[in-house]
């Protein structure tokens, strides 16, 4: 994958800085450029899974954490 | 108390259970996310959740394409710190908040995020720092 230095202020800098966590920055960035509509398109899309085992999921962790001595 | 970072106006952390609602189709959740996208953040302590059930491996692999979209939020030091003050000082009181509850917002506070979107606002109420909303 090709690389293209850019010049941003500092002010841009220092915002994507703090909202980049473990990601590089060109992720940030990629990650800002989708639109609400990217994430939308998911919805629903887990109609059919397994999630009464996730939501069991904290549950099992909270009763872990309190059982252990 | 341990020193927070200042608030990030308007970001708001989502709970396990709004994306399971939205990754199953309830219209509220689905037209929260549609207003709120931008601002919702993602705790690796919620997408640890989704990995412990039992998606497929080809649910998964959705899972994470869709999780693209949110900067994640990590659960560091100062989370630890602000969960272990959590639940300490609900216990003081008499309370009982889960441990992994503690921990999910004190990933969130440590990053500056003080709004948890989530279906389960019981699970949160006794949490001063933390504002709950529903959908």
């Amino acid at each position: 994958m090709g690389t293209t230095s850019i010049t941003i202020t500092n002010e841009a800098y220092n915002f994507l800085k703090s909202i980049k966590g473990e990601k590089s920055f060109s992720e940030t960035i990629l990650t800002l450029s989708r639109s609400n509509e990217d994430i939308v398109k998911f919805a629903g899309i887990f109609k059919d899974a397994d999630t009464k085992s996730i939501e069991n999921v904290r549950k099992e962790i909270n009763k872990d954490w309190n059982n252990r001595r | 108390m341990s020193e927070k970072k200042s608030t990030r106006t308007g970001t708001i952390g989502a709970d396990t259970s709004f994306l399971i609602d939205f990754f199953k189709g309830n219209e509220d959740a689905i037209s929260f996310m549609r207003k709120n996208a931008k601002l919702l953040r993602v705790s690796e302590l919620v997408i640890y959740e989704f990995l412990c059930g039992n998606l497929k491996k080809s649910e998964q692999e959705i899972f994470f394409d869709a999780m693209q979209s949110f900067t994640s939020v990590n659960f560091n030091r100062e989370a630890a710190v602000l969960a272990s003050e959590f639940f300490r000082n609900a216990k003081k009181k008499g309370k009982t908040i889960g441990h992994q509850d503690c921990m999910i917002s004190g990933s969130y506070l440590a990053s500056g995020i003080r709004i948890i979107v989530t279906k389960n606002t019981e699970h949160f109420k006794h949490l001063n720092e933390i504002s709950v909303v529903s959908y």
